[in-house]
């Protein structure tokens, strides 16, 4: 009986050490712990799906996403030159949209997306900064996808996909700054509170 | 006669593409070294330069702007009123084992433009595994309808063409252009594909009407494979004429510094 306890305890203590490591360790392993944490959330959609289960799912996930995301990066990014003329207030309320858009996009994605499975292909790190390679394996292709993820307080968390060599915050970029060249922030603001209203809320 | 008349239009648009880059770089010097340090993915002290600072400026010039956007509006209109409805119905008749089947067989004897352009490349290998690959498949692979040499001797088909080919030599996009029906292109990529087309057999096939049934076939067909695409772009957009614009020069610019 002593002897059972005191191997749990070992296990407990090198269980411990190991998670440590993983989480001040490389970005490759927490993207992975992440995405193997919402991947599992899917698997369980095959079991029946109520409406109460459903949003418990979509909440879990959002905080995930959090973990997984860093969407203030993202935000500032995408703004480039323009996010330093933004009021604080207008920054913020900007982050929040743009965060609440994004992670939307994302369980959309995740929903449709099955047996898909994700290898691990490479990173690479540079300072405060990794890039992590991966394939995404569907029935029919396989597509490749970057992730750049950024260490901010001891975490890694991503600031930009690229799906087939499509940076997503160049693109939003692009789009941001057409709009921009026309209208105001605050008009582009109500563009995105009204592109959330398409998606049944978070 | 006619043949050699479009030779010599293609080469006089390559021949002003090359002139026109350096006009086009100079008024975008900025823009230019900045859309690569965003996509030149391995060159790590570009990569992770901080690029929050960078001016919000669009990566590829786009002096039709106005037409392609009727065109773009065009096409979208296009795709949910026809193409759309007409895929669906096409993935009803058609099952999927057959449907890859097709696909494979376009996919096979479209050899000749993706050896050539390897060649052109210099890339004897994958020059050499397209002729093989095209060997076994139209063999044992029934007529290109199945794809072993993917499946047991694991050589990829290289998606290449002269748009790519072009680039590859440094010449860049010239401008945007939204083709009608066939969507997001550029100067550079349109030239490229107008020659293509002469590698192509399908083009060789001389009685009209079966070559426009074939081409439908053919359109059709890949379109089964890519219904839903699009909705998704637009889900996620809030310009989609810049989120399309700008996602096609960035997978070009991908495939060429492959």
């Amino acid at each position: 009986m002593k002897k059972n306890v005191c191997l749990l305890m070992v296990s407990f203590v090198f269980f411990a050490m190991f998670s440590t490591t993983a989480l001040a360790g490389d970005a490759m392993s927490e993207l992975k712990t992440h995405i193997d944490a919402v991947i599992a959330l899917f698997k369980d959609k095959q079991k029946a799906m109520t409406p109460e289960i459903k949003t418990e799912q979509r909440k879990k996930i959002f905080n995930i996403a959090l973990n997984l995301f860093n969407f203030d990066e993202m935000s500032k990014r995408t703004m480039g030159k323009e996010w330093k003329q933004f009021s604080n207030d207008q920054q913020k309320q900007f982050a929040h949209l743009f965060a609440r858009f994004l992670a939307n996009i994302y369980y959309q994605r995740l929903e449709e997306y099955t047996n898909e499975t994700v290898k691990y292909i490479d990173e690479r790190q540079y300072k405060d900064k990794s890039l992590v390679k991966t394939i995404i394996v569907t029935q029919k292709s396989e597509v490749p996808m970057d992730y750049k993820l950024l260490q901010t307080d001891k975490r890694w968390r991503v600031y930009d996909i690229s799906i087939e060599g499509v940076s997503l915050v160049q693109n939003y970029r692009s789009q941001f700054y057409k709009i921009l060249s026309k209208q105001g922030i605050d008009d582009l603001m109500n563009m995105m509170k009204q592109k959330l209203g398409q998606f049944s809320d978070l | 006669m006619q043949q050699s008349k479009m030779s010599i239009c293609m080469i006089l648009i390559i021949s002003g593409l090359i002139f026109f880059e350096p006009i086009y770089a100079e008024t975008t010097a900025t823009d230019q070294t900045d859309s690569k340090n965003l996509n030149d993915d391995w060159a790590f002290d570009d990569e992770f330069d901080d690029n929050t600072d960078a001016p919000m400026t669009p990566i590829v010039w786009d002096p039709l702007e106005k037409l392609n956007r009727c065109f773009f509006t065009l096409n979208d209109k296009l795709y949910y009123w026809c193409i759309k409805p007409a895929a669906q119905t096409y993935i009803r008749i058609a099952p999927s084992p057959v449907r890859i089947g097709i696909l494979n067989f376009f996919d096979n004897i479209n050899m000749p433009q993706r050896a050539v352009n390897c060649m052109l490349q210099i890339r004897p290998k994958d020059t050499g595994s397209e002729i093989i690959s095209f060997a076994v498949n139209s063999t044992i692979g029934i007529l290109g309808l199945t794809n072993p040499s993917k499946k047991y001797l694991h050589l990829e088909s290289h998606d290449e063409d002269l748009g790519q080919t072009l680039g590859s030599y440094g010449i860049g996009n010239g401008f945007y252009i939204v083709l009608p029906f066939l969507g997001s292109s550029t100067l550079r990529d349109v030239s490229g594909s107008l020659i293509d087309n002469y590698l192509d057999p399908v083009n060789y096939i001389e009685d009209s009407y079966v070559l426009a049934g074939v081409s439908a076939v053919r359109t059709l067909n890949t379109m089964s494979f890519r219904v839903g695409e699009y909705e998704k772009i637009k889900e996620m957009a809030f310009e989609p004429y810049s989120a399309v614009k700008d996602g096609y020069i960035q997978y070009r610019d991908k495939q060429i510094n492959k």
